[in-house]
């Protein structure tokens, strides 16, 4: 196999696996199978997923009925 | 696309890349001193691609570790792509990482600059491409995020393996004459 052909086909292959990689991440964005899980510097931007509810103000009844009135 | 979650799937893929790229160039320089691989190409051939895959697993290279920098959730420093186990979170997982980069760099360079060393120092330090395959493999085990993708290990390991079976044949058969 001549050298340039040998260069040809090794570069085709390492371009192949980056394109196919990519593709891969962008199609699995969070991975559970990861061996490393740090936190998220950002919320849903860093990891593609949604953020979990965390515990907020919650907006009360407008209208408050006092005991024995209807 | 977020630029972070770019950044993020840059890291991934052309650290993938880079691991295949610097396998090829390690097969292709154990190939050189064994007759396993004689049916492929010369040796003049193979260490034409040798030579060749420097310049392709270096960008790729700096590629991976460039994201890395810009990646707020890594949070790795300048410092941490050159002294290695410096970082807060897993240290040993990507200063295995840190460690194959330095050694790589070392052989790329005194390769660069093989006119001018001695011959038994060059040989010494290129044959710490072994210890730099190990440490990235291991590098890729412990922090690969896509390490556990099927398509991704099973190229992993194979590669692992063809420089294995290389490298094995180089030790128990000898090497060839120069």
């Amino acid at each position: 196999m001549p050298s340039w052909s040998l260069k040809l086909s090794a570069l085709f292959i390492t371009l192949f696996v980056l394109a196919g990689s990519f593709d891969y991440a962008r199609g699995h964005v969070k991975n559970p199978g990861a061996p490393l899980q740090p936190p998220v510097a950002d919320g849903p931007a860093a990891t593609g997923s949604a953020p979990s509810a965390s515990p907020g103000p919650t907006i009360g009844p407008l209208l408050t009925t006092r005991p024995g009135q209807p | 696309m977020d630029p972070q979650l770019f950044v993020w799937i840059v890291a991934r893929a052309t650290g993938v890349a880079a691991y295949i790229a610097l396998c090829l160039s390690i097969l292709s320089g154990i190939a050189l001193r064994t007759s396993v691989l004689d049916f492929l190409a010369t040796n003049r051939a193979l260490r034409s691609l040798h030579d060749f895959m420097t310049w392709v697993w270096i960008p790729l290279g700096l590629a991976h570790a460039g994201s890395l920098l810009l990646d707020r959730t890594a949070q790795i420093t300048p410092l941490d792509l050159v002294v290695p186990f410096g970082v807060s979170y897993a240290p040993l997982a990507i200063g295995l990482g840190t460690l194959s980069l330095d050694i790589v760099l070392a052989i790329t360079v005194t390769s660069w600059l093989r006119r001018r060393m001695d011959d038994r120092l060059w040989r010494w330090i290129h044959r710490a491409s072994y210890v730099a395959f190990v440490t990235l493999f291991l590098h890729a085990l412990l922090s690969g995020t896509d390490f556990s993708s099927p398509l991704i290990s099973s190229i992993s390991w194979s590669a692992a393996l063809g420089i294995g079976l290389l490298a094995a044949s180089r030790i128990f058969f000898g090497r060839l004459p120069e």
